[in-house]
């Protein structure tokens, strides 16, 4: 072979080898939206005066994946998934999640994520969970780009105050974070809504956790309140990270 | 030796021509944006609700900016313009009687049917790479309503999320602002369409 044309051949190996690199380090594959197999799964459920709310927290690693693009429960994230339906014929109710960590406080959630004593899963707001993302979320990003991109942005990163920002893929999974959450809504006779909410599990898996989950329901007209509570254990990972 | 630091230079000079490279492919260089507000359109006033409106626009939303830093590249979106002056447009196209206060208290409240508070709730811009690459812009903002008690009749978040296939930076401003224009359109939409706005509505014209 001449030298002009393992040049070539050289060349082109080069290019499909930067490409795919390119490919694979910032592709990210968008999650399946809420779809009705969410509402089919074994869940818990309460009825009060035809306001029917269903919850299932996602236990299984896969389910995480397929809805958020990632495994959440590896960053000590448990997504529940809540339906509220109306079936009244003219009651209106506002319907909100309660919980004492509900309120979008900053820097709460990375107090948590680092506080190894907290018992108890408590509800963290989509923006504490987006937080929690950030500080555990690299993706494939730094694993399949790791050596040569260190090699450029270390020095970068250690000279100045250079900061990179999330990688696609955590962008991804805390677009999906946002989008999916469930919200305070007022519910109009015939009306359903569905999103998930955030439970911050704790470090230690040998403990069982308790998931407290808490709905209010006010009627708009009477302000009469309801409290729809679940309580639900949730047992130590098994070895496929499945939370029994 | 001579072998092992030209291998060495040649290791270097590939892993900086990689970063350049997904810089400039994925990345880019960064930017500020400042997205537009929507034009009014004119709705006739026999058609519009029979409500005075207290619309609370504060400084906090009306200053409204979003930053994105995506592989080193900071781009600043200046939203809080477009966000007030859609919501006024909204109003004053639905409303018959709209007045924007800065803060939930001012204003007598005799003077006033129901209080709007528009707030935003997140924002997300995202792409990702592909041939074309796809942009998606994601804001979730919530619109809650109260009567002069302070009883919330109508509470409804709406989570916008634009995406569009292309080619170029320009992509990044773009996204941002339909999904400005889009957000505004569904929001006209709910409250155009709110079962507890029309029962409210009935009510009070019962009550007087």
């Amino acid at each position: 072979m001449n030298k002009g044309a393992a040049n070539k051949e050289l060349s082109l190996f080069a290019r499909i080898l930067l490409l795919s690199y390119l490919i694979i380090a910032c592709s990210t594959t968008p999650p399946s939206s809420i779809d009705s197999q969410l509402v089919h799964q074994t869940g818990y459920e309460q009825i009060k005066d035809q306001l029917r709310i269903y919850v299932h927290p996602l236990r299984d690693r896969k389910e995480t994946i397929r809805y958020f693009g990632a495994s959440l429960l590896d960053k000590g994230i448990l997504p529940v998934f809540i339906l509220v339906e109306n079936k009244n014929t003219s009651r209106h109710f506002l319907v909100e999640p309660v919980g004492p960590d509900l309120a979008d406080s900053k820097g709460e959630a990375k107090r948590k994520a680092g506080n190894s004593k907290v018992q108890g899963a408590s509800c963290i707001s989509s923006k504490d969970a987006k937080d929690i993302v950030y500080e555990t979320h690299g993706g494939r990003f730094w694993v399949v780009t790791g050596p040569v991109i260190w090699l450029a942005v270390f020095p970068l990163a250690v000279m100045s105050d250079f900061d990179y920002g999330p990688t696609d893929s955590a962008k991804s999974l805390q677009q999906a974070l946002i989008l999916k959450s469930f919200r305070k809504q007022t519910l109009t006779p015939g009306r359903t809504e569905r999103g998930f909410l955030y439970y911050h599990l704790p470090l230690d898996n040998s403990l069982s956790t308790p998931i407290g989950i808490s709905i209010k329901a006010t009627d708009v007209e009477t302000r009469e309140v309801m409290y729809f509570r679940f309580t639900i254990q949730l047992k130590s990972r098994d070895k496929n990270g499945k939370h029994q | 030796m001579a072998n092992t630091n030209k291998l060495f230079a040649v290791l270097i000079l590939a892993s900086i021509v990689l970063v350049v490279t997904m810089l400039g492919a994925c990345g880019g260089f960064g930017g500020r944006y400042k997205i537009k507000g929507a034009n009014m359109y004119i709705v006739p006033d026999d058609e519009k609700i029979p409500l005075n409106v207290k619309l609370v626009l504060d400084s906090e939303q009306c200053n409204y900016t979003y930053t994105s830093v995506r592989q080193g590249a900071k781009r600043i979106y200046e939203l809080g313009d477009a966000l007030c002056t859609n919501n006024l447009n909204v109003f004053k196209d639905l409303f018959k009687n709209v007045t924007v206060v800065s803060n939930k208290t001012d204003g007598k409240a005799d003077d006033f049917d129901i209080t709007a508070i528009p707030r935003v709730i997140d924002t997300s811009v995202l792409v990702r790479p592909g041939a074309p690459p796809r942009f998606e812009a994601t804001i979730i903002y919530e619109c809650t309503i109260e009567d002069k008690s302070g009883r919330v009749i109508f509470v409804r978040t709406i989570k916008e999320n634009k995406i569009i296939k292309k080619y170029g930076y320009g992509g990044y401003e773009i996204i941002m602002q339909e999904a400005v224009d889009e957000l505004f359109v569904k929001l006209g939409r709910e409250l155009a369409n709110s079962i507890e706005i029309k029962k409210f509505v009935q009510n009070a014209s019962q009550a007087k």
